[in-house]
């Protein structure tokens, strides 16, 4: 399915880049002192499943489509509690 | 004419099982024999396809070279071989496919225990036992 | 700076093995960081996490592509999971930190859940191929059924779940332990997509990574949110397991995995052992 691609190509690009610029940020951090970008960074990392859902949405069949936006919005609402509460 | 599937890997049981039908054979035992010579792998579904059949084809040419020398051996003390074949997979759950297919009168394997083994997990063989539908000849080390 | 080499190698080891043992990564991360180090459990869990996130986004996608898994398999355990995840995650955190001995008895509940896994990973057989039964309503409504070729047959092959209803219960629980201890959860899934699900061993597997690929990121918010995915353990935690993964992965194709496997649940075995003194002399007082 044209869907489960998309999002295995998304999965797979974003993960190598944010492991790149990770490693990057924290040799930098080290000299720098400062943990707060980092952290961010690893924060990016755990946005890559709901992105890579994104990105598969338009191509999902109808009965996915409606799984994988009830997936998406329990992500927004664990976020949000997990951080705003 | 009775048809034997003997079961042949890289490890100690299966020298065990050659050792015991080969000396069968010397005293009599006549039949015909299919040989399965098994690789235990477990390929994580994550490696590519390539590599995964690149390994297979590698351990094939390896693999059919070892039943050759096998074939002879028994072929000299008077059993017929009737086919060879290398699968890569578990031992019992493979075991127990070719049986479904070539439906033999007797299995024969090698049972080697190793202490740590024995700790963690079930041998091969007791799942044959409970699975299998043919007779069992199970050969001790 | 000695911390962090000391994760490298040790989630690098880990890594390597976790492939060729069958046993996950994360289950091998956290048990084994806490027996035998003296970083806080928090910490400890936080890192696990995220290690088994990244293990999981390193795996996926070959698996999806070739045909191990896909999204109509997992979604509908997912939409369960995910909240008794994010729960879990919650409830481990908030029993070591408001509890005196919080900790302790995390360490001690560790312990023991590992000697479960143990329990657990030696008396089930996995099954290769095993037979489906009929598809269920929920199997048949979200199509929860796929087709790949298993190169060691030479063939493709169909697969499809089988009784989802107690599958989607058991879920439920796996997510709460996973969320609670930063284990990842692959070694509960695996058995409940094989031996309940009834789908061949090696679908189970790349379906088991894709389920924590999308409920792990959810235990690792409420972790990050309470402060306890600390970068210096994390990181190097990261590179170490998915450099590790890709060595473990070829060795695959040279090695046999049985006597490995042994050896990992025997070192587990003092692992959870250690984890159970550490937890009890903890509660006692007893440092």
């Amino acid at each position: 399915m044209r869907d489960d691609r998309v999002f295995a190509e998304t999965v797979r690009i974003s993960f190598y880049l944010i492991l790149g610029l990770m490693t990057v940020v924290f040799i930098f951090s080290k000299f720098m002192g400062d943990k707060v970008v980092v952290t961010n960074v690893l924060l990016m990392l755990t946005f890559i499943p709901a992105l890579s859902l994104i990105t598969a949405l338009p191509l999902a069949q109808r009965r996915i489509k409606f799984l994988i936006l009830a997936v998406l919005a329990e992500m927004v609402l664990a976020y949000y509690l997990a951080f705003h509460s | 004419m009775a048809k034997f599937l003997l079961v042949l890997d890289d490890t100690e049981r299966g020298k065990i099982a050659f050792q015991k039908i080969y000396e069968l054979a010397k005293q009599g035992l006549r039949g015909e024999v299919f040989l399965l010579y098994i690789r235990e792998m477990e390929i994580p579904p994550f490696v590519s396809e390539e590599k995964e059949m690149s390994a297979y084809h590698r351990l094939m040419t390896q693999s059919i070279e070892k039943l050759e020398k096998y074939k002879k051996e028994l072929e000299n003390v008077g059993l017929v071989v009737s086919d060879v074949k290398v699968a890569f997979g578990s031992y019992a759950d493979r075991i127990l496919m070719l049986e479904r297919e070539i439906k033999p009168d007797l299995i024969v394997v090698g049972l080697k225990k190793r202490v740590v083994s024995r700790l963690f997990g079930k041998d091969p063989c007791e799942i044959l036992l409970k699975k299998s539908r043919a007779n069992l000849l199970i050969c001790r080390g | 700076m000695e911390m962090e080499a000391f994760i490298f190698l040790f989630s690098l080891v880990i890594g390597i093995i976790a492939p060729l043992s069958g046993v996950g990564g994360g289950v091998m991360f956290v048990p084994l960081l806490t027996a035998f180090s003296g970083i806080n459990v928090d910490y400890i869990r936080g890192g696990g996490v995220m290690v088994a996130l990244a293990s999981s986004l390193t795996s996926s996608p070959t698996a999806i592509k070739r045909g191990f898994t896909n999204l109509r398999m997992v979604l509908p355990l997912i939409l369960i999971s995910n909240l008794t995840a994010f729960g879990g995650g919650y409830l481990g955190l908030y029993i070591s930190r408001e509890f005196p001995e919080g900790k302790h008895y995390i360490t001690l509940m560790l312990g023991l859940l590992l000697a479960f896994i143990l329990f657990i990973m030696s008396t089930t057989e996995r099954v290769e191929f095993p037979e489906p039964k009929g598809r269920d309503k929920i199997c048949s409504f979200f199509q929860m059924e796929g087709e790949c070729f298993e190169p060691s047959i030479g063939k493709d092959i169909r697969y499809s779940a089988s009784n989802t209803t107690i599958a989607l219960a058991m879920f439920a629980f796996v997510g709460l332990v996973a969320g609670m201890f930063g284990l990842g959860a692959g070694w509960a899934n695996v058995p409940v997509l094989n031996l309940v699900m009834l789908l061949p061993i090696r679908v189970a597997v790349a379906t088991s990574m894709l389920i924590i690929l999308l409920n792990t990121s959810i235990a690792a918010w409420v972790y990050m949110a309470k402060g306890a995915v600390l970068p210096e353990i994390t990181v190097p935690a990261i590179l170490g397991m998915t450099i590790g993964s890709k060595i473990g992965a070829e060795l695959t194709l040279r090695v046999s995995p049985r006597i490995i496997r042994s050896a990992v649940m025997f070192i587990l075995l003092i692992a959870a052992a250690t984890n159970i003194i550490k937890g009890v002399m903890g509660i006692a007082g007893i440092t």
